[in-house]
C-alpha cells in the first residue's frame, strides 16, 4: 500500500463501513470501548477473565480458549473467583470515527475536482446519526411510495429497487444506515409475502404505511410487522424473516468466496468487507423482526422459543460482522495481521495443526480475513511484503 | 482422544463453525472458538453413534423400537445441557463406548455396508429434522449431513 492515494482511501472505507454497519451511535460506543479495553495491560487482556466496562452492569466472560459467553444480568456463576472480573476504566477519549473520516476528507486540496462532492459528503456524515435525517429519509420514502400506483406488483417492484439502491449503493457511500437499510428490507421483504397470499391486502398495507406519522424506516417496519400479526399472518412474516436472514448469508458467502483480484491484498480487503457489510442489513432485519415477534403477546411456548432463537442467532452472526468490521479499523495500518502472521509462524514451528486451527478460527469463526488470505497468513510477513504494516 | 475419533470431532466442529449458536441454548449469547467447536463436534458425534447402535440393534432384533426421531431426540436433549459448557462435555470414554457399542449393534446384526449406510442415512435425517425444530433447516442439514459423513469413516473405515 504504498501509494498514499490508495493509503488513504484504504482508511476512510474501513472507517465509513464501520460507521455506517448498524448506526453510527453504535459503532462510536463499539470504538471508544474497545479503546479502553486496549490501555489494559497484556496480562489483562489474557482470555480467562471476566470484563466489565466501569458503569454498566452486564459481565463478558473470555475462557482460556478464546470462546465467551455474555452475561446481561452481571452475574457470577456460582464458584466463579470474583478476583478475575476485571473492570474496564473509561480512560481518555479516542479521536471518534468521524474524526478520523473527516481528518481523511480534509486532506484532499480545494482545487481538487471532486472538492465541492467531498464537502458534502463532510456534511452527511456529521448528519447521519441525527434524528432529523432518518425522519427526512424516511419522509422521501413515503412520498415516493405513495406516488407509485396502489396495485401489489409495482409497489414491490419499486421496493425492490429501493433495497437494491440501499444496500447496494448508498450503505457503501455512507449515505444511509444498516437500520435504514434494513427498515427499507424488511418493508420489502414482508410486503412480498403478503403479496403472495393477497395482492390487495398488501396494497392496501403499504398505503396505510406511505402515511404513517414516522421517525425512522425501520419504524415502518416494526409497525407493519404489529399490522400483520393483528392479522394473523404470522406465516408471513417468519417466511419474510427467513428470507432475510438467509440472504444475510448468502452476502457472507458471497464476500467470502468472490473472485478477487491477485496479487492486490489491499484491494482484496476492500472487496471482501464491503461484501461483510453489506450483509449486516440482511442480519439486521431478521434479528429486528425475531426481536419483536418474541415480544407479541398470547405467544405459544414453542413459538416463544423459536423466536427468541432465530433472534439470537441472527444477532450472533450480525455480532460477528460488525465485529470484523470494527477489527478492520483496529487493523487499517495492516499491524495486526503482521502480528497474526507472527503467531501464526511461531505456532507452526511448534506445532503446526495449532497453527492450522488459530487460521480457521481468524478466517472462519471471526471473520477477520477472507479464505483467499489463509496463504497470507500462513506465510511469514516477509513473503508478502505488499501486505506489510505501513508506516 | 483416538486420532480417528479426533479428526472426526474436528471436521465436525468446522462444519459447525460459526452457526454455533444454531445448537446452543435460548437466550445465552456464546462465542464458541475454534478448540470447543471441536467439544461441539464430539457431542454430535457420539450423539451419531448411539443412534447408529440403537437403530442397528432394532435392526438386528427385528423389533420396532421408540423412532429414531424421538431416540435422536432424547439424546439431545441430554447434550444441550453440556453444550452449555456447564456441564463437562462428552468425554474421550464416552465417545470411544459409544463407537464400541454402535460396532458391536452392526456387528451382532451381520449387517452389510449398504445397511450401514442406510441406517447412518436415516440417523442423518432424522438428526436434521430434531435439529431443525429450532435451528436453521439449512444449516441442520449440512451439518447432520458432516456428522454422517464423519460418524460412518470411524463406523466402518474400510468402507
Amino acid at each position: 500500500m504504498s501509494d498514499p492515494t490508495v493509503g488513504a482511501a484504504h482508511r476512510y472505507g474501513t472507517f465509513l463501513r464501520f460507521y455506517v454497519a448498524t448506526m453510527p451511535q453504535a459503532a462510536e460506543a463499539g470504538w471508544q470501548a474497545a479503546q479502553q479495553f486496549e490501555r489494559l495491560s497484556p496480562e489483562q487482556k489474557e482470555p480467562g477473565h471476566w470484563y466489565r466496562y466501569t458503569g454498566e452492569e452486564g459481565l463478558i466472560e473470555v475462557q482460556a480458549d478464546h470462546s465467551g459467553e455474555w452475561h446481561a444480568d452481571g452475574k457470577l456463576p456460582e464458584g466463579v473467583d470474583p478476583s478475575l472480573v476485571v473492570e474496564i476504566p473509561p480512560g481518555e477519549s479516542a479521536p471518534t470515527l468521524l474524526d478520523n473520516m473527516l481528518a481523511l476528507l480534509g486532506q484532499v486540496p480545494a482545487s481538487a475536482p471532486n472538492h465541492a462532492q467531498i464537502a458534502e459528503l463532510m456534511e452527511t456524515l456529521k448528519d447521519l446519526p441525527t434524528p432529523g435525517r432518518a425522519a427526512r429519509l424516511v419522509k422521501g420514502f413515503q412520498k415516493t411510495l405513495a406516488s407509485v400506483p396502489p396495485v401489489a406488483e409495482e409497489q414491490i417492484r419499486f421496493l425492490e429497487q429501493a433495497s437494491q439502491q440501499m444496500v447496494g449503493t448508498e450503505l457503501l457511500a455512507g449515505k444511509v444506515r444498516g437500520y435504514d437499510a434494513a427498515g427499507v428490507l424488511m418493508v420489502t421483504a414482508i410486503a412480498r409475502e403478503v403479496a403472495k397470499l393477497s395482492p390487495q391486502a398488501c396494497s392496501a398495507l403499504l398505503a396505510k404505511a406511505a402515511a404513517w406519522d414516522l421517525v425512522a424506516v425501520d419504524e415502518m417496519a416494526a409497525r407493519l410487522i404489529d399490522g400483520c400479526w393483528g392479522l394473523k399472518l404470522s406465516a408471513q412474516l417468519t417466511a419474510a424473516l427467513d428470507w432475510l436472514r438467509g440472504e444475510g448469508e448468502k452476502a457472507i458467502e458471497s464476500a467470502r468466496t468472490g473472485l478477487y483480484p491477485e496479487g492486490h491484498p489491499e484491494l482484496v480487503l476492500e472487496i471482501y468487507y464491503g461484501g461483510l457489510l453489506q450483509a449486516v442489513p440482511y442480519l439486521l432485519g431478521a434479528n429486528s423482526g425475531y426481536y419483536k415477534l418474541s415480544k407479541a403477546p398470547n405467544l405459544s411456548e414453542d413459538d416463544l422459543d423459536t423466536f427468541q432463537h432465530k433472534a439470537d442467532t441472527s444477532e450472533e452472526k450480525l455480532v460477528r460482522m460488525t465485529t470484523a468490521l470494527q477489527y478492520a479499523v483496529q487493523d487499517v495500518d495492516l499491524a495486526r495481521l503482521a502480528s497474526k502472521q507472527a503467531q501464526v509462524a511461531d505456532l507452526m514451528k511448534k506445532d503446526p495443526k495449532q497453527a492450522e486451527a488459530l487460521v480457521r478460527e481468524i478466517i472462519d469463526l471471526e471473520f477477520f480475513y477472507p479464505p483467499a488470505f489463509k496463504s497470507v497468513l500462513m506465510a511469514d510477513g516477509a513473503a508478502s511484503p505488499s501486505v506489510a504494516p505501513t508506516a | 482422544m483416538q486420532p480417528d475419533l479426533k479428526q472426526a470431532s474436528s471436521a465436525i466442529g468446522s462444519a459447525i463453525g460459526a452457526d454455533a449458536a444454531e445448537f446452543t441454548p435460548t437466550g445465552e449469547k456464546h462465542f464458541v472458538a475454534e478448540a470447543a467447536l471441536m467439544e461441539m463436534g464430539a457431542s454430535f458425534l457420539f450423539a451419531f453413534l448411539k443412534a447408529v447402535a440403537k437403530k442397528a440393534g432394532e435392526v438386528a432384533q427385528e423389533q420396532v423400537g421408540t423412532s429414531l426421531g424421538t431416540a435422536i431426540g432424547e439424546i439431545f436433549s441430554g447434550l444441550l445441557g453440556r453444550l452449555k459448557r456447564k456441564q463437562p462435555p462428552v468425554g474421550e470414554k464416552d465417545l470411544e463406548d459409544a463407537r464400541k457399542e454402535a460396532e458391536t449393534a452392526v456387528k451382532a446384526g451381520g449387517l452389510s455396508q449398504a445397511e450401514i449406510a442406510a441406517i447412518g442415512q436415516a440417523v442423518a435425517t432424522a438428526m436434521a429434522a430434531e435439529l431443525s425444530k429450532r435451528s436453521d433447516a439449512t444449516i441442520s442439514a449440512r451439518v447432520a449431513d458432516q456428522v454422517k459423513v464423519e460418524g460412518l469413516k470411524v463406523l466402518t473405515p474400510e468402507a
